[in-house]
């Protein structure tokens, strides 16, 4: 694939075929996909087809190979020019996301309780596939309040406080959701997992402050250096999944009637402004909402465990999605448009002043939280002003190894005493799940960073490292 | 190929891709299904109890067939904490379908990332020179 270097950070994708942009890929030469692993170059090439797109289909600097966008893919359409929706621009994990919180501690009091704080966090935390959560609804009603509230509701039920709500995208929950247009198969997949971690690479991670690079920002957030912090990594569980599933069986089948082709079937879309579209934007709010929730829980669960161990309960820093269309206002060419941006693997992240803001971010912008690889290092981002890609950034360090090759090139003896040797507590992980999420399975989150940084996406303004970690 | 059924993963960077096939259109189903499983368990060693869950196998085309009665591995493992332990091919009243004797979750060893959802990317499913074969990634 031709690709043209515009700066060390960005590399530009020339239209070819049916593209109606170019591609914009934000990466460092070193880690720009190349050779038998150009996939996911093929797939930013393949979203640039979608009717409506603007300005380019982007792609962060963890991107790799997804199924019909690129993980780390970004695109908006105008809505006003028959752009396009499609689900699996969003991904399956519904509203994926990281929540941050805090504790007021340094690293050298976590010690003397260290295994205890994670014992109880792998007994508080549910973890792994099927069932099993933190709360038992009492029936589709309070499904209903969940999938419509989101956080708000966990919040109304006693799952945190008022404050949290400023400190969660979207005040904790999307608007505009239709509970209805969630099946009832996905309802009965989600009724017995609010509240709980999943699998994959989902994790809940305790964490200390390493270096603050920015001052003011973290003071602003709620973070100063060495203290800890805990990390949450999850999404809409089963119920996002089969919404997905379900709206992209739908829309797969009525591309024909609004004479739309694709060059992938996992890439089906319809107008925004449509009946399917619409369903889907409102059904997908809605699994946004259960993931917000969730998380909400999950927060609610682990600050019990720290209350009960350290005697310091957590505070929120923030709850930022990487998974989710989002009907946005941009200049573009000139003019204020109305975009439907999706981010796939990818973190909005807004500037300072913005006004999305709530006021006690208003000077420091939005934080971004891009967990790392386990064991090795997170970190704490905020928006730039004229950020590219219509304000998104990174979401993670990117896998780089398929699940298979890092289970057989992983020693987990060697993984386990690795990990112990840096100090890091690990709970709840199988062999074969320690194995496919080890280290070298991704890229180095440190460079993803360097390079979003380089190219104009984001600054950085924390790192942390691992202490603990549960695994999903 | 060198055998007449089977199934084995393919590479893909984040999610797991399964190619599966058989001489029949059915059985090549029921191959898939083993395969999905194989990707995240192995079944307890105990035979699996009389707890079955039926999927018919007549969906509006090949690959709508595959991916809901993969959609169906995923949907018991959530909602009834079961992975099938054994997979038939059978008739019923309306039409061929495949029957997933269940064993429980819990009792299962994990050995892979359990499956969410199936894709359509590079969906393959269809009948050549030895028999039938298919192709499909799920997320995981």
């Amino acid at each position: 694939m031709k690709l043209t270097e515009e700066t060390p950070y960005r590399f530009r994708v020339e239209r070819h075929g049916d593209m109606r942009v170019p591609g914009i890929v934000f990466a460092s030469r070193a880690l720009l996909p190349s050779g038998e692993t150009e996939k996911p170059l093929e797939q930013v090439a393949n979203v640039a087809t979608l009717p409506g797109i603007t300005g380019a289909s982007y792609a962060m600097p963890d991107m790799h190979w997804g199924y019909g966008f690129p993980i780390g893919g970004v695109a908006a359409t105008d809505v006003r020019r028959g752009g396009v929706v499609s689900p699996g621009g969003v991904g399956f994990d519904i509203s994926c996301g990281v929540r941050l919180l805090t504790a007021d501690l340094t690293s050298g009091a976590l010690s003397p309780v260290m295994e205890r704080l994670m014992d109880g966090l792998n007994r508080a935390v549910p973890h792994g596939p099927g069932r099993g959560a933190v709360w038992k609804l009492s029936g589709p009603g309070e499904m209903t309040a969940i999938l419509r509230e989101g956080s708000r509701y966990a919040v109304e039920r006693g799952y945190g406080t008022d404050n949290d709500l400023e400190r969660c995208e979207d005040h904790g929950a999307v608007g505009d959701a239709v509970p209805e247009g969630v099946s009832e198969r996905a309802v009965r997949r989600g009724l017995g997992q609010v509240g709980s971690l999943g699998s994959g690479n989902h994790f809940l991670e305790v964490q200390v402050v390493t270096e603050v690079h920015d001052t003011k920002a973290a003071e602003a957030f709620g973070l100063r250096a060495d203290q800890v912090c805990v990390m949450i990594h999850c999404g809409s569980r089963g119920l996002g999944h089969q919404t997905c599933t379900d709206h992209v069986r739908t829309i797969d089948r009525r591309m024909s009637r609004h004479e739309l082709r694709v060059p992938d079937r996992q890439l089906a879309c319809a107008p925004v402004d449509s009946p399917e579209g619409r369903a889907y934007l409102g059904a997908m709010a809605a699994a946004a909402n259960y993931s917000r929730a969730n998380r909400q829980l999950l927060q609610a669960a682990a600050s019990r465990v720290f209350a009960d161990t350290t005697g310091r309960p957590l505070e929120l820093v923030y709850d930022i999605s990487h998974n989710l269309a989002k009907l946005e206002t941009h200049e573009v060419d000139g003019e204020r448009r109305e975009l439907c941006v999706h981010r796939k693997g990818a973190t909005r992240a807004l500037p300072p002043g913005h006004p999305d803001l709530p006021s006690g971010l208003a000077g420091a912008g939005q934080p971004v939280l891009v967990p790392g690889s386990m064991g090795t290092s997170s970190y704490v981002l905020t928006g730039v002003p004229g950020g590219a890609a219509f304000h998104s950034t990174c979401h993670g360090a990117g896998r780089q190894q398929s699940r298979h090759q890092a289970a057989r090139a992983t020693r987990v003896g060697e993984l386990r005493a690795e990990l112990r040797e840096r100090g890091v507590v690990v709970r709840g992980a199988s062999a074969r799940g320690l194995a496919e999420e080890a280290p070298a399975a991704y890229k180095d989150v440190s460079t993803v960073v360097e390079a979003a940084e380089g190219g104009g996406l984001c600054r950085k303004v924390a790192r942390l490292v691992p202490v603990g970690v549960v695994k999903g | 190929m060198t055998v007449e059924s089977g199934h084995r993963a393919l590479p893909h960077t984040s999610d797991i891709r399964i190619e599966a096939w058989a001489p029949t259109r059915e059985e090549c189903l029921a191959e898939a299904v083993r395969g999905l499983v194989a990707s995240f368990a192995a079944p307890p060693p105990a035979a699996p109890s009389d707890v079955y869950w039926t999927v018919p196998v007549s969906g509006e085309t090949d690959e709508d067939t595959l991916v809901s009665v993969l959609d169906e591995v995923i949907y018991v493992l959530e909602t009834e904490g079961g992975i099938p332990a054994r997979v038939e091919t059978a008739h019923g009243g309306n039409g061929p379908l495949l029957r997933f004797h269940l064993a429980p979750l819990h009792e299962a060893t994990l050995t892979g990332a359990a499956p969410k959802a199936v894709t359509l990317h590079e969906l393959r499913f269809g009948p050549g020179a030895r028999g039938w074969s298919c192709e499909v990634t799920v997320d995981v």
